[in-house]
């Protein structure tokens, strides 16, 4: 052990300590980047598949948190499985369809095809988006990892990628085909408007003068903030003072006091601590006046 | 026959970690709370770096042989959580194998019984976080029970194979 260990050995311990070190700090980072960027890491279909060879189908598309998986051998179309449904695809021609939907907007889909008489030929193309709107008049789907498998037998697709309509021979008849595969390119975001960068407001809010946080500069620019398209705030609402605002609603009160006994609505902003906007909402309700239109009655 | 192959190789894979597990783990917990003096015995200190390798090479091979001879992806073998406890696990026992000559130098009492100890429950962290326990109903339960098991084994089979 005193061979093993130098730990009398000043250069050797050092070095030993030095590359030990680099390796934990390393490898730490590469836990840290690892967790991180996991989730993006290429998969396969959502069937549990058991090799390349011996395409399978099962309907638990869901993968074991667990990373020390044994992998379990998915039930051959040959054997009954409780799991799929009864129906197209299984147990009555027709196509059933498993689709997963992944974070990137991709779909892991698996397909079981069930032919009323066998087949020697199949003919795969993307699907046609125009259908669902012009929105997706610009997407390009593109089906990718296929797997094919005809009856038992694991059909040969050319890079395993599907962006165009293809053809494929199958080795023999067969009325059961199974696709397992991943489809992107196929989902249309809508991204949120993003904030000014001037006033941290987005471009539909109101554009508060006076607002809390918010420093000259903001405030002149948030005075100046307008949506697009659209007519200007009522200055007279919005851009005045507390002061201004009791002062006009004054003379307002004044000027209609003879016609309107009831003040129609005067609104109060005011911010509170919390940043969280108060409207107040007073409905005054002028005793006098009201008192002596009852009397005038 | 390929698939059942690669099962095998996988069954035995695990063995072969849980083993290196319990030799390494065993052993440190062994010196840390029963025998702090036992570092001077010679077949403790091969235990430990036996147990070291074995699990080294079990927490490669795992992924590799899947990877490799299983035809399966990446994301399919491991998740995130367990990518990362093997990373945490290697990082461990890199730690064990480059520091080991230091935490028995002397006596394995003060902070040389702390390293082992954190060395010790770190890998069986990762252990449990790579396990079935995480996910599902009763999560804490089973994550707490599968610690405790681990921790138990190693104490137990480790001391007395030590």
């Amino acid at each position: 052990m005193g061979k093993l260990s130098h730990v009398n050995h000043p250069l050797a311990a050092g070095l030993r300590r030095a590359t030990g070190f680099a390796l934990i700090v390393g490898l730490l980072i590469s836990a840290v980047a690892f967790y991180r960027v996991a989730a993006e890491l290429p998969r396969s279909a959502p069937t549990t598949a058991s090799g390349p060879n011996s395409p399978t189908v099962s309907a638990s598309t869901s993968h074991r948190p667990s990373g020390t998986v044994s992998p379990k051998t998915a039930p051959t179309p040959t054997q009954p499985n409780g799991k799929l449904p009864n129906g197209p695809g299984t147990t009555e021609p027709g196509i059933l369809l498993m689709a997963s939907p992944l974070r990137d907007g991709s779909f892991d889909i698996a397909e079981i095809v069930l032919l009323t008489t066998p087949t020697s030929s199949i003919r795969l193309s993307p699907p046609e988006l125009k259908r669902a709107g012009s929105r997706f008049s610009k997407a390009k789907p593109v089906a990718s990892q296929l797997q094919v498998s005809a009856g038992s037998q694991p059909v040969l697709v050319p890079n395993g990628r599907i962006n165009q309509r293809i053809d494929l021979s199958l080795n023999a008849p067969a009325k059961r085909i199974e696709l397992r595969y991943h489809l992107s390119g196929i989902t249309v975001r809508s991204m949120p408007s993003r904030p000014c960068a001037d006033c941290h407001q987005s471009p539909g809010c109101w554009c508060l003068r006076g607002s809390p946080g918010c420093n000259d500069r903001q405030r002149k620019h948030r005075s100046q903030h307008r949506v697009p398209g659209t007519a200007a705030p009522r200055s007279s609402m919005l851009h005045r003072t507390a002061a201004e605002s009791a002062r006009e609603a004054k003379a307002a009160m004044e000027k209609c006091s003879d016609r309107r006994p009831v003040r129609p609505a005067e609104g109060a902003m005011r911010y509170g601590d919390s940043a969280a906007l108060i409207v107040r909402l007073a409905f005054a309700v002028r005793r006098r006046a009201t008192l002596a239109d009852g009397r005038d009655k | 026959m390929i698939q059942d192959l690669v099962d095998l190789a996988i069954g035995a894979n695990r063995v072969l970690s849980y083993a290196g597990y319990i030799l390494l783990a065993g052993t440190l917990t062994f010196w840390s709370v029963v025998w702090p003096d036992g570092r001077r015995n010679r077949r403790l200190v091969v235990l430990a770096l036996a147990g070291t390798a074995a699990m080294i090479v079990g927490t490669l091979a795992g992924p590799a042989i899947q990877l490799i001879f299983g035809g399966r992806l990446l994301g399919d073998i491991v998740t995130p959580l367990g990518g990362a406890a093997q990373l945490a696990r290697l990082a461990a026992l890199v730690a064990a194998m480059f520091f080991l000559p230091d935490i028995i130098s002397g006596a394995v009492v003060g902070w040389r019984r702390i390293v082992a100890l954190t060395l010790v429950v770190v890998i069986a962290a990762s252990m449990v976080a790579q396990s079935n326990a995480i996910g599902g109903a009763w999560e804490v339960a089973k994550i707490a029970a599968t610690g405790l098991h681990v921790l138990a084994t190693c104490a137990w089979l480790g001391g007395l194979l030590a």
